[in-house]
């Protein structure tokens, strides 16, 4: 049975429990605050000031999507939002009745595809009492990788009904085995048995020594049973990508790659696809303004994000003529709006242009 | 008619404050309470407080009313801008008709009946009750003819991409309305057996439908400010005693309305009859009040230049009979959802006006039904399909190649409204309006 046997005989079996969190690292529990930011932060990929762990909760099927859940500690994030015409991460702090973290990722089971910008809206229920009930943020975090999250109130200890609703993907380009799916809001409910006491044995260690330098933090293999690990939305490798190579470049702690995919199913012209990810861990962006110019005036316009078997989430065009030699200039018109976990905080707001070699 | 706007018609006086015996509820949310909890002893406990209102009886003969059931516009009250001002209280009755064949005619008569008694019993207007009967598509599918093709009735559905909504299939739909929570209370009441109203008798429909639910709320000054105290409005109390609605602003102006005309069924045997939306959103406003400035809630609910320029004052009493939203928000909302990385609700949602109006008229209300903070949409149009376009404009579905703006995320107020049920309704004319055949010229 190879990984995608598993994601779908886990995707048929519906609801099951997460067999356990293998990143697990022991050395201090604590739920006290979070220590200062760092100062001097880089603008770039950096070294948080504390590694925490996590709990799972579940995972269940939502239409052809696969959910799962998590939570750790209530942490600060950085929402991005435009002030002024200019795009900003402004830090959204812990508040008062905030208890946990709430963490969603939403993939397709067959092909272990993660998708970074879907509409998704998180209920909470305590005794079928309303405790919290979200559209929740778009993320990215080193160690959890891309996922959906926001920090929320519990309501206190017991069982709680969490639903998960995925909106439809009407947004994006989808192609091959994803044309017409994914079309409308499906709903996956997990039962969650909460206490404060089993919260507060999330691991967290402060990383005083590493803390602010650039670097990120190893991703936390999930397993999901048998070995097999939880996608957490890295892009494909560049070989593994469809098409012929156009070539890479790296900016700004990001390293695009791009593909003349001439497949069927990417329609009649070549199709110029761009797969924008992170340093170190090779995360999908999403939501981020992508455009192109493509050499002898065969293109000068935004690429649309679309969503691949094979490819993954990217951002693509139609460009007729286009080939394997062209050069091809990108530019980042808007950063990722993703809200960031710390250490990207400062990361992917000043990019490019960038002109695709190799 | 123009009553004053510091008008208040909540029941007793201003000062009236909580007492040991109601558990210190204010007056307003007293008479909150008591629409929501219903039945004979809610109305007698809020009788008991405030004493009867002093409210006029209806007409002798209610044959001589609007073949529209509703024309509500010509008796409702006006404001100082001339915008309708709607009842305070409001009642949705849910009803099963639970037989399985087409109806009696004794039922037809006994619901013909209670419908009639009710008009002579209550003056039309806000003082008064204004009201609305509607019949489902689940209804209608009893009869073996189907609608006519001038009625444009399908079955609920979702209406955007990220909503997964309870679809309502009651039979009928009641809408009760006015001033006064008490004589919706009373009106209730005497529709299931009270045996009458304002000292008028009334039949009961008691042994033709049976209650499956009831959704209660309120508009206007005043209220939204004393029921905030729910789940989904932060603990700060941040909803402004002038507002009319939750989220802080005026709404319904004149202009920003369709007509009456423009919703009326205008061919065919339902001729005069209208179509009735009716959804039920939760709202969650912890963002919108904590995380949003005023600017940023202004430009969200109408348009980006709305807060630029500075064009809204507190809950836009100042806008007059029109909230202001253009030709230069309509036809750049694209540019806004880049320049500005958000766009406004009522931006997108005028892109489907025609002749400068809207194609719905919102007979809308706030909720705290089950503790939470909601609204009831009760939308009127033609046809359901206005209702289908003006809900797809307002989810901008179209605007998100701005990467700021995302399905539900800067991209009007979807981010705070949580559909959770909808239902579609006929409001045939007057004289149909108890238990219709599906073609009442077959």
């Amino acid at each position: 049975m190879n990984r995608r046997d598993l994601l779908r005989a886990a995707g048929a079996a519906g609801a099951v429990s997460l067999a356990g969190c293998a990143g697990l690292f022991g050395t201090t529990t604590t739920n006290s605050r979070e220590p200062p930011l760092v100062e001097n932060r880089p603008d770039a990929v950096y070294v948080p000031t504390h590694r925490e762990g996590m709990k799972p909760i579940g995972m269940a099927r939502a239409g052809d999507l696969m959910v799962a859940t998590s939570y750790s500690y209530a942490h600060r994030f950085w929402p991005v939002e435009n002030e002024g015409g200019e795009y900003v991460a402004k830090r959204q702090d812990v508040e008062r009745d905030d208890a946990v973290h709430l963490m969603t990722r939403v993939w397709e089971p067959e092909t272990g595809v993660v998708i970074p910008d879907a509409g998704v809206t998180v209920a909470l229920a305590r005794d079928g009492e309303s405790v919290f009930e979200e559209v929740v943020y778009p993320m990215l975090s080193q160690r959890m990788g891309v996922h959906y999250g926001d920090n929320a109130p519990v309501g206190g200890d017991g069982t709680h009904q969490l639903s998960v609703t995925v909106g439809g993907l009407d947004d994006l380009a989808r192609f091959g085995a994803f044309e017409g799916t994914f079309g409308s809001a499906a709903t996956a409910n997990f039962e969650w048995t909460y206490s404060e006491a089993e919260r507060n044995k999330i691991p967290f260690e402060l990383l005083e020594e590493k803390q602010g330098t650039r670097g990120a933090l190893d991703t936390m293999e999930m397993s999901m049973g048998d070995g097999m690990s939880m996608p957490m939305g890295s892009a494909p490798t560049p070989d593994s990508l469809p098409g012929a190579a156009l070539g890479e470049a790296t900016a700004g702690d990001l390293r695009f790659v791009g593909r003349v995919a001439e497949a069927d199913r990417f329609g009649d012209d070549p199709y110029l696809l761009v797969s924008p990810r992170t340093r170190y861990h090779a995360y999908v962006l999403g939501a981020m303004g992508l455009s192109a110019t493509v050499s002898d005036g065969k293109f000068d316009g935004t690429l649309q994000p679309g969503l691949d078997p094979e490819a993954g989430y990217h951002y693509g065009a139609s460009v007729p003529g286009l080939a394997a030699d062209d050069t091809v200039e990108l530019g980042v018109d808007t950063p990722p709006v993703v809200a960031r976990h710390e250490g990207y905080e400062t990361a992917f707001f000043d990019v490019g242009p960038v002109t695709l070699s190799g | 008619m123009g009553l004053p706007r510091a008008y208040d018609a909540d029941e007793g006086d201003e000062s009236a404050t909580g007492s040991a015996s109601d558990g210190g509820l204010g007056r307003r949310e007293f008479v909150k309470a008591a629409v929501a909890i219903g039945g004979a002893s809610a109305l007698s406990a809020c009788l008991d407080r405030f004493g009867s209102p002093s409210v006029a009886t209806g007409v002798e003969n209610p044959g001589s009313l609007p073949e529209r059931q509703h024309a509500w516009d010509d008796v409702l009250s006006r404001d100082d801008h001339g915008n309708v001002v709607p009842p305070r209280h409001h009642l949705l009755l849910l009803l099963d008709y639970p037989s399985d064949g087409t109806p009696a005619a004794s039922d037809r008569e006994t619901v013909a009946g209670a419908l009639d008694d009710l008009e002579r019993a209550y003056a039309r207007g806000n003082d008064g009750l204004v009201f609305t009967v509607g019949y489902s598509p689940a209804y209608f599918e009893r009869f073996d003819e189907s609608l006519p093709d001038s009625v444009d009735l399908p079955a609920p559905r979702a209406l955007s991409s990220f909503e997964d909504p309870d679809l309502d299939t009651p039979d009928a739909l009641v809408h009760l309305a006015s001033d006064h929570g008490s004589v919706v209370l009373a009106a209730e009441e005497a529709l299931f057996g009270a045996g009458e109203a304002n000292g008028v008798s009334v039949r009961s429909v008691a042994d033709v439908f049976e209650r499956v639910d009831r959704r209660t709320g309120f508009i206007g000054e005043g209220l939204p400010a004393k029921n905030q105290d729910v789940d989904g409005i932060p603990d700060s109390k941040p909803v402004p005693e002038e507002a009319p609605m939750f989220m802080g602003y005026k709404t319904g102006f004149e202009k920003n309305q369709a007509t009456e005309d423009r919703v009326t069924i205008d061919s065919g045997p339902f001729a005069g009859g209208t179509t009735q939306h009716a959804s039920k959103l939760h709202l969650r406003l912890e963002d919108w009040y904590g995380e949003q400035d005023e600017d940023d809630r202004v430009a969200e609910i109408f348009c980006p230049v709305h807060a630029a320029e500075g064009r809204v004052e507190g809950v836009g009493e100042n806008l007059g009979d029109d909230n202001g939203v253009g030709e230069d928000c309509v036809e750049n909302v694209e540019a806004h959802a880049r320049e500005y990385g958000r766009v406004g609700h009522a931006q997108k949602a005028a892109r489907t006006r025609e002749d400068g109006r809207p194609v719905i008229l919102r007979r809308d209300f706030d909720s705290t039904d089950g503790g939470r903070a909601g609204v009831h949409f009760v939308s009127l149009q033609r046809g359901i399909g206005d209702f289908v376009k003006t809900r797809e404009a307002m989810n901008g579905s179209d605007l998100t190649d701005a990467p700021a703006v995302s399905q539900r995320v800067n991209n009007g107020i979807l981010e705070y409204i949580f559909v959770k049920h909808r239902g579609n309704y006929l409001l045939p004319p007057r004289p149909l309006r108890a238990l219709p055949p599906a073609d009442p010229s077959a």
